[in-house]
């Protein structure tokens, strides 16, 4: 069974936000911020609400997208091509609208590396 | 431990994403709710992976954007939260007691709308509280 197990935020200032968040409501961080960079990673134990950098700015801080972490991949992706036919699954990084959902075979509270996809609405 | 159980996305076409949700990932639905008086005739339905709810609300005034709209969290404590909150902000307004949605609708100190609940998201049955 598919699972959401990922939201992420998006914020000017990552630290105080994840302080809230962490002082409210008990959260911890579940991973190490990378190196040169201030995103933040929190889990309640089960569901990763990651605390994004709003970096250069280019988009609304706020709610940014979510994640399923999938038993298969491939077969996800082969009914969500014929849900929506000729539209493009494509990496996350576009700015295009709709609501991104990525997936992930490994989940998001772990530290392996993910194959990420993005369903893009049509505009 | 207080857990996060509750995405909600706003759509003009609830039917189609509902049914985009449940053929793609498999979630299944655990009740259709009745919206808000303020925003009679739209649609809502209420799904679920078996843990997380997922709500996708219809948007028929559009007075609001598309998209993802808030989350909630299942809290242990609701006063406790609530104390801890009001020494970030000033006001936390609750909602009335009988209530078939979550108890609490706040903000987080950038302004991300969440829903708070002891009750939870799925314990409910939204048609059945509007119903009795």
């Amino acid at each position: 069974m598919a699972q959401i197990r990922h939201i992420a935020i998006s914020s000017d200032d990552t630290e105080k936000l994840a302080r809230f968040y962490k002082e409210v409501f008990g959260f911890r961080q579940s991973r190490p911020t990378p190196e040169g960079q201030r995103t933040i990673y929190l889990t309640d134990g089960h569901v990763e609400l990651t605390i994004l950098e709003n970096t250069n700015q280019q988009n609304s801080n706020g709610l940014h997208h979510f994640g399923i972490q999938t038993d298969d991949l491939e077969d996800t992706v082969r009914r969500i091509e014929k849900l929506q036919p000729g539209k493009p699954i494509v990496r996350p990084e576009s700015n295009a609208p709709g609501n991104h959902i990525y997936l992930s075979v490994n989940g998001t509270l772990d530290y392996q590396p993910v194959e990420k996809y993005s369903y893009l609405k049509k505009k | 431990m207080n857990q996060l159980r509750h995405l909600a996305i706003r759509t003009e076409e609830p039917e189609k994403l509902v049914a985009f949700y449940k053929e793609a990932f498999g979630f299944r639905e655990v009740g259709e709710g009745l919206p808000p008086a303020q925003v009679q005739g739209s649609r809502s339905f209420h799904l679920t992976d078996g843990y997380f709810e997922l709500a996708i609300l219809g948007n028929v005034p559009n007075q609001s954007p598309n998209g993802l709209y808030h989350f909630g969290i299942k809290v242990d404590d609701m006063d406790e939260t609530a104390r801890k909150l009001e020494s970030f902000q000033k006001h936390v307004q609750r909602r009335p007691a009988d209530t078939s949605f979550a108890e609490l609708r706040v903000s987080d100190i950038d302004g991300n709308l969440m829903d708070l609940s002891v009750h939870g998201f799925l314990s409910y049955q939204p048609v059945k509280s509007a119903k009795e």
